[in-house]
């Protein structure tokens, strides 16, 4: 029972929130811009460099609260140089067709994974769990990492927020409105060049915070920025295009099928997650969160 | 939309001819990592074009293009394995044919119910599942690859040719990617490319004028396969080995970036992005840790600068210079 | 501690090497046969292998240096060309074929076996001979022998069989063994190697061992968490940790809170090198063997492995130099020696050279063998372990040289190796 059901179901669900968590920036600019970043996993890459960039320079520092303000500084950092790609890259490219912000997002994570590797070298780096989520939980035979927990926790809470700014604040509201008519909301007195910003930077800021968090998770490398990248393109679309809801069910849903069918099929571990998202496709091609932006 | 080229036979056969009198000549004056680059470029320049007519034809976008070059690929190289004795150049369109006949299946299933940006990633989906199948499948060598593919002997009936001699298998590639251009080239200027271009521009116009739209769209997906599944088949022989490599999303990113860096109107734009992309690999080859910020920066300033591909924005060039009063945003649409 | 080869090493190979090495292959192809020696290194010099890619041409360049210091082969300066084969089979073989194009007929390097696998069977068209220095597929010199190739480090089955020989006299009575691999080539054949060794020296100790089914993972898995609740439930006693380089870290960094490393009695580890401590500072597996390919502690006083650790040292501030450094280095000594002996370089006469040469290396000396050319040679291996004193975290617990005698398999090119108790 355990072996074959709640460990896997754990699993997948805490590999799920990773993927949420990863795919939260990439779901907000995709649903307003329409540009899907390639760059995304680039920029969730150095918000876990600058995370251990910091751990580093605070002597190795595992305290919880360390953790999480090193990854909110990650975040912000992060969240900067959205600022300076918004202004030098998204905006030109809001004049030309979708499709060659694909080209230009991909020259992007070029230029990530190479700034990277000059400011960081190819070395592979490790930071361990602070001290509070190092530890683990029994419930009977069922053995859960804290830090798992924790990451399910985080992922839940942040969808519960995102949820609650889009649907009940004004800020939400106006992300809406923005990403279902552009051009309406530019009539109606919304600054829209501005608020594109606003969401580039935003998203930005969710990918270097999501590096920080999920840091102690991975083996920090260059290859990092296009580890997730795949299965973060297979939630947002299965979710249903650059809605947070679909984003969150997707992962979930894809995560958890993978889990289970790597159980039953050893030979070939991640198989399940494809299966899954081409049946999701093929029987809601609309996504499972239709016609809703956002 | 601008309307296409109506690009007159002679003037692309003259390009054509120029093109493969120069890749003929290769071998007798570059140095052999250069030919052996130049003959990957073709095929590659093969698997540009497929794909945009899909793109650039019916606006179709797949993202799982190399998983067509791949089964092409691994197909040829089990029944060269399997069958000694088959006739290589059965070899090749069996794959050819594979590729089509998986494609029409797919293509019956999923173009029906997907369009946009869910066929993209439905096709995505589909080729990491190709791919995850040749990492782990024995048979075919797992992550490690298929190797000791041969280059075969060409029995022409009078006399024979041995492809693993010399330079021969790559003049035979070059001449059998002329052919498979000239097959794209030829759907394209065709009757089916008229009505797949109708239904690029508005779909619900072109299946009010009778064009059907779903069975055009099927043609064109498979088409395209097909003719890189034989480029995929070509490529095995060349490399002496197929990992699955060849199935991975970044190769199937490179059709994409091809076609969007050359331009996406003109026939000849993957061609211009394929062999940009190839010169500054090759240019880039000994700049050790610098390559991807070097690649990347090109990439981005052609993006940002030419915004219709290199073929576009010279096109854009040209045409603000004949016509001056045009603004500049007019050209960009 | 981090590696930093960095950019200083990076400008500095650019400027005497790169640029060259561009004109060059730019230049008609030309055998520069008066002038300088020109040996072509194919590397991983980006991608995902790139940082053993830094060690390899670190050691090589130190290696030119030296010999060009020294005056030379024949009188002859040595001039490094190096190409990048991004780990990948096809740019390998690009990298062999511009070699080539380039008049560089003497090659050496290569991490990856699949890498190998695809460049050797397309030397002899390009009259290229390959000193391989790293990837250590037992087919290279057996299913897949090819005249044209060599092998001057070691290889899958001599390392994992003196590895289990190691396990065996330290631990004789952790005898239940299990693992987790990587589901590649070399990832199959280094497990069969190590069962192999493991099942005759339990054997002939006379408490034959049992060994339990191995996990499989994939090649740059993310999450080892089902694989890890699986290995918590083993009843094994001894884990072969066949994942390795960054994979290992995410594994061993997942498998913390499991505490796994306390479950098992001993842990080893095929060929990761320094990468796990590096990566996880005083969270390293305490009592970790790893297998190395080089390990310069191992060798003091002899002088070339003294001279390769000061000038590496010098050179990039580093202090643990991967053996990959030693191997590129003891490659290009290879070709010194094989060019001095055969008085030419030209391709037939430095395979003669190679086939039954015996030469001195960082690690002492080595005896290429004629019949499958592969070098015969020491195993070394490390012990590693947490040191919460030191500023990097972890320390060298110890460290063993294993002779080669009897460990290697006898030579039998173009038929593949027959392992022992191996599982169908």
């Amino acid at each position: 029972m355990v072996d074959y059901v709640l460990s896997p179901l754990f699993n997948g669900l805490f590999m799920a929130m990773v993927v949420f968590l990863f795919t939260t920036g990439l779901t907000l600019i995709f649903g307003i811009l329409r540009v899907l970043n390639f760059a995304h996993g680039g920029f969730f890459m150095i918000g876990a460099y600058v995370a251990f960039s910091v751990v580093r320079l605070v002597g190795g520092e595992t305290s919880m609260l360390a953790y999480l303000a090193i990854s909110t500084v990650a975040g912000i950092v992060v969240g900067l140089l959205g600022l300076v790609v918004e202004r030098i890259i998204f905006r030109p490219l809001q004049k030309v067709d979708e499709a060659y912000s694909l080209i230009a997002t991909y020259a992007l994570l070029l230029i990530t994974e190479g700034a990277v590797k000059a400011v960081w070298g190819v070395s592979f780096h490790s930071v361990a769990t602070p001290d509070l989520l190092g530890g683990a939980v029994f419930a009977g035979d069922l053995f859960m990492p804290t830090y798992a927990i924790f990451i399910i926790l985080v992922g839940f809470a942040s969808y519960a927020l995102l949820e609650w700014v889009l649907q009940h604040t004004d800020t939400g509201k106006l992300m809406k409105s923005v990403a279902s008519d552009p051009w309406m909301a530019g009539m109606l007195g919304v600054n829209v060049p501005r608020f594109y910003t606003f969401i580039v930077v935003l998203g930005f800021f969710l990918a270097g915070i999501a590096g920080g968090l999920l840091l102690p998770n991975q083996t920090l490398s260059p290859n990092l920025a296009s580890t997730f990248v795949i299965q973060a393109f297979g939630a947002l679309v299965v979710g249903g295009m650059g809605n947070i809801r679909g984003t969150f069910l997707a992962a979930i849903m894809l995560c958890v099928i993978d889990s289970f069918g790597s159980l039953l099929f050893s030979e070939v571990p991640g198989l399940f997650f494809y299966i899954a998202m081409t049946a999701a496709l093929l029987l809601r091609p609309q996504g499972l969160i239709a016609g809703a932006r956002l | 939309m601008r309307s296409p080229l109506s690009a007159p036979i002679a003037r692309d056969a003259a390009i054509a001819l120029v093109i493969v009198a120069v890749l003929l000549a290769m071998p007798l004056v570059a140095p052999k990592g250069l030919v052996f680059v130049v003959g990957t470029l073709a095929l590659h320049i093969v698997f540009g074009l497929s794909w945009n007519l899909m793109f650039g034809q019916t606006g179709l976008v797949s993202f799982g293009h190399a998983s067509f070059f791949a089964i092409g690929g691994y197909f040829y190289a089990l029944v060269a394995r399997s069958f000694p004795d088959l006739h290589p150049l059965l070899g090749f369109a069996g794959a050819g044919a594979f590729g089509v006949v998986l494609a029409i299946v797919i293509g019956l299933i999923a173009l029906r119910r997907s369009l946009g940006v869910y066929f993209a990633i439905l096709t995505l989906a589909l080729s990491q599942i190709v791919y995850l199948f040749l990492s782990s499948f024995t048979p075919l060598g797992r992550e490690d690859g298929f190797t000791g593919i041969r280059r075969p002997v060409l029995d022409m009936g009078l006399f024979e040719i041995d492809l693993a001699r010399g330079d021969n298998y790559y003049l035979f590639i070059v001449l059998f990617s002329t052919l498979l251009c000239a097959v794209v080239w030829w759907v394209r200027h065709s009757q089916t490319g008229r009505a797949l271009r109708a239904i690029q521009q508005d779909p619900e116009r072109a299946a009010f004028l009778g064009i059907n739209v779903a069975g055009n769209r099927l043609l064109a997906f498979a088409i395209a396969s097909g003719v890189t599944a034989v480029a995929g088949a070509l490529y095995g022989p060349w490399l002496q080995l197929l990992t699955p490599d060849v199935a991975h999303w970044t190769l199937s990113a490179r059709p994409i970036l091809y076609s969007l860096l050359g331009g996406v109107s003109s026939f000849w734009g993957p061609v211009v992005g394929a062999a940009g992309f190839a010169i500054l690999e090759y240019g880039t080859r000994t700049l050790h840790g610098f390559s991807e910020i070097i690649i990347g920066s090109i990439l981005l300033a052609v993006v940002l600068l030419f915004p219709g591909g290199i073929l576009g924005g010279l096109d854009a060039l040209r045409r603000r210079s004949a016509a001056p009063a045009r603004t500049a945003k007019e050209t960009v649409r | 501690m981090t590696f930093d080869i960095n950019r200083r090493e990076l400008v500095k190979a650019l400027g005497a090497f790169g640029g060259a090495a561009a004109i060059g292959s730019l230049a008609a192809p030309s055998r520069a046969q008066g002038g300088s020696i020109r040996l072509g290194l194919i590397a991983p010099l980006s991608g995902s292998q790139e940082i053993v890619g830094r060690y390899q041409l670190a050691g090589a360049t130190i290696a030119v240096n030296q010999i060009n210091q020294a005056g030379g082969i024949l009188g002859r300066q040595v001039e490094l060309v190096t190409r990048d084969d991004k780990a990948n089979p096809a740019a390998g073989v690009a990298a062999s074929k511009d070699l080539a194009g380039s008049g560089v007929n003497l090659m050496f390097g290569i991490l990856s076996s699949g890498v190998a696998l695809a460049v050797a069977p397309t030397l002899a068209d390009d009259k290229s001979v390959l000193v391989v220095s790293a990837a250590a597929a037992n087919e290279l010199t057996h299913e897949q022998y090819t005249r044209n190739v060599f092998r001057s480090a070691d290889h899958a089955y001599a390392r994992q069989r003196a590895l289990a020989k190691l396990v065996l006299t330290d631990f004789p009575d952790t005898l239940n063994w299990t693992a987790i691999n990587p589901q590649t080539a070399i990832g199959a054949s280094n497990w069969d190697s190590f069962v192999d060794g493991i099942a005759q020296y339990s054997q002939e100790a006379g408490k034959p061992a049992e060994i339990t089914e191995a996990l499989w993972s994939k090649f740059g898995a993310t999450d080892y968490k089902n694989e890890i609740s699986q290995l918590m439930r083993s009843k094994s006693e001894g884990l072969y940790c066949g994942v390795y380089g960054g994979d290992a870290v995410t594994m061993f960094g997942q498998a913390a809170a499991y505490g796994l490393t306390k479950k098992f009695k001993v842990i080893v580890d095929p060929g990761s090198e320094f990468i796990i401590a590096n990566a996880m500072g005083k969270n390293t597996p305490p009592g970790l063997w790893s297998g190395f390919h080089w390990y310069h502690g191992a060798y003091e006083g002899h002088k070339i492995n003294d001279d390769l650790y000061n000038a590496y040292v010098k050179e990039t501030n580093d202090p643990h130099p991967a053996g990959y450094v030693g191997e590129t280095h003891t490659s290009v000594l290879a070709y010194a020696s094989a060019i001095q002996k055969a008085g030419s370089t030209e391709t037939d006469a430095v395979i003669a050279a190679l086939e039954d040469l015996e030469f001195d290396s960082c690690k002492g000396m080595r005896k290429i063998r004629k019949e499958d050319h592969q070098a015969i040679c020491d195993l070394n291996f490390v012990q590693f372990g947490p040191d919460e004193g030191s500023d990097k975290g972890w320390k060298v617990t110890g460290h063993r040289i294993i002779k080669d005698e009897g460990v290697s398999e006898a030579p039998t090119p173009g038929v593949p190796i027959v392992f022992k108790n191996k599982k169908a």
